[in-house]
């Protein structure tokens, strides 16, 4: 199953890395489609 | 569609400015696509640009695609101290706030150089849509209370109908206590005893304040999740800000995200895998690992990145408290929809509607009296001046000479007996009164059935 990240601005991008690794370590059957959106966008 | 990437193969883009480029909604229409398609975002929290006269994405996210109801869970997490750990007063609140209406229209005028108006949209399918999923949730957690805060006593007609709706779809859930605090004594209650509550839903603005009171109460935004469930799409997100000062440091807390994130696992039916990392999560906060932000300031603060592998080396281990139990993961909810027009909401008409009159919201300077004498020269006969309000305060036929005065009058015309009229009679008494004012906005009396669908004014 596929769901859109997009990752915000700021520490945005950090947690966000932080909180999908611990996903993929977890083992969550789930893909991740990047959107561009936010100030920074992707 | 963009490529799909495990997120640790993700190369990380920077300096993309979404809004230069043109994009004032904050996002690329092949972003607006992606989300529409998957039915499910997970982001982060976003800047919007001050003085660039843009929106905030937030909002436009939340709106764009009728995300009505803003879930916001705030339980206490061992390990986070706050007044309430110390007390032993254990807190789990579940706010639901309602995400579209309200005044985050953003529908404001000025109507003089002095006054300003904003709109108030509250209606009884939005109010519906939201209420009606906050007793689902409540029932499905099996809640024993569920309140509804408002201020009805002040805003009748508005939060008034948001109360009614509430009651209505309460009859429909007789296991629920359901019941109603008005919206300030709630905030001294949940400061006080927040444990007295469980399940609380809310218009649009007072369920923003609520909810970052109680994310006070059980530690601050940092551990605060938040999810946006509409129909079709649902945004998970942390509510907390970017925190530009201390952006690319990894430092910052992930936990709020983290519990977004768990909310979305459980929501597309992955609850093995949400139970699994929230006990490993918990597990990490009770042994005192923290980031610098929260926690003993006796022990060494974690970075994000070391942060994240304390809980990662945690998984599989049951925390003292609040542990989860290992559910199976249900097969995963399909949440790609596809819409071919516009989803009208709306509910029976059941009482004959008709216009009885209008308020003119009009520009003086003059004393009230001569703004009645005014109106009265000439009026049509069918109409009488009912009452002349300032700031929502009669001040005509009768009033008190110390109540102030703004440049901004609202004079309600009725039809004698609340006889219907005709939108042409309506606009003959524009006719009326611009010749001897400048009228600023206009609003019209209806009626449904012996039901006035306007307020009083006060002292009226």
């Amino acid at each position: 199953m596929k769901i859109a990240i997009a990752q915000g601005d700021g520490i945005g991008p950090e947690i966000m890395t932080a909180v999908l690794s611990l996903f993929d370590a977890a083992g969550v059957p789930l893909e991740y489609v990047p959107v561009d959106m936010g100030e920074m966008g992707i | 569609m963009p490529p799909v990437f495990r997120w640790n193969t993700y190369p990380l883009i920077w300096g993309k400015w979404v809004f230069d480029k043109g994009f004032n909604n904050g996002m690329t229409p092949e972003a607006q696509q992606t989300i529409e398609s998957l039915g499910i975002l997970f982001k982060g929290p976003m800047e919007t640009p001050k003085g660039k006269g843009v929106k905030s994405v937030n909002v436009t996210a939340r709106k764009t695609w009728n995300t009505y109801a803003n879930k916001r869970v705030f339980k206490t997490l061992h390990g986070v101290e706050t007044v309430f750990s110390k007390a032993g007063i254990p807190i789990d609140l579940t706010i639901v706030r309602e995400n579209i209406e309200d005044t985050y229209g953003g529908i404001e005028h000025m109507l003089t150089h002095d006054v300003a108006l904003s709109r108030r949209f509250i209606t009884r399918p939005g109010s519906e849509q939201v209420i009606r999923y906050a007793f689902e949730m409540a029932q499905k957690k099996g809640s024993h209370r569920i309140t509804c805060g408002h201020k009805a006593n002040i805003m009748k007609i508005t939060d008034g109908l948001f109360l009614e709706v509430f009651y209505e779809v309460a009859k429909e859930y007789p296991d629920l206590k359901a019941d109603d605090v008005i919206v300030d004594d709630l905030w001294m209650k949940l400061v006080t005893r927040p444990d007295l509550f469980d399940v609380v839903v809310l218009t649009n603005l007072q369920g923003d304040i609520v909810s970052d009171l109680c994310a006070g109460l059980v530690g601050g935004l940092g551990f605060a999740p938040s999810a946006n469930i509409g129909d079709h799409i649902c945004i998970f997100e942390a509510v907390h800000g970017t925190a530009p000062d201390i952006m690319g440091k990894n430092i910052a807390n992930p936990t709020a995200l983290l519990l977004s994130g768990l909310a979305l696992l459980r929501h597309v039916g992955l609850m093995g895998h949400a139970a699994r990392i929230k006990n490993a999560l918990l597990y990490t906060l009770e042994s005192g690992a923290r980031t610098g932000d929260f926690g003993d300031k006796n022990k060494p603060a974690l970075n994000t990145t070391e942060f994240i592998k304390t809980i990662i080396d945690n998984l599989g281990k049951t925390p003292a408290h609040g542990a989860r139990p290992l559910l199976e993961d249900k097969p995963i909810t399909p949440t790609q929809y596809k819409l071919e027009k516009n989803p009208l909401i709306m509910s029976e008409e059941l009482m004959q509607e008709k216009i009885v009159g209008a308020d003119f919201f009009v520009e003086s300077e003059e004393q009230p009296q001569l703004v009645a004498d005014k109106i009265l020269a000439g009026l049509n006969t069918k109409f009488d001046l009912v009452t002349i309000s300032n700031r929502g305060t009669q001040v005509w036929p009768k009033g008190s000479v110390f109540t102030n005065l703004v440049n901004q009058y609202r004079c309600r015309i009725e039809s004698k007996g609340t006889e219907p009229c005709s939108q042409e009679e309506i606009l003959q008494l524009y006719q009326h009164m611009m010749k001897v004012f400048k009228v600023c906005s206009i609003e019209l009396l209806n009626m449904w059935g012996e039901k006035k669908g306007y307020s009083l004014a006060q002292g009226q």
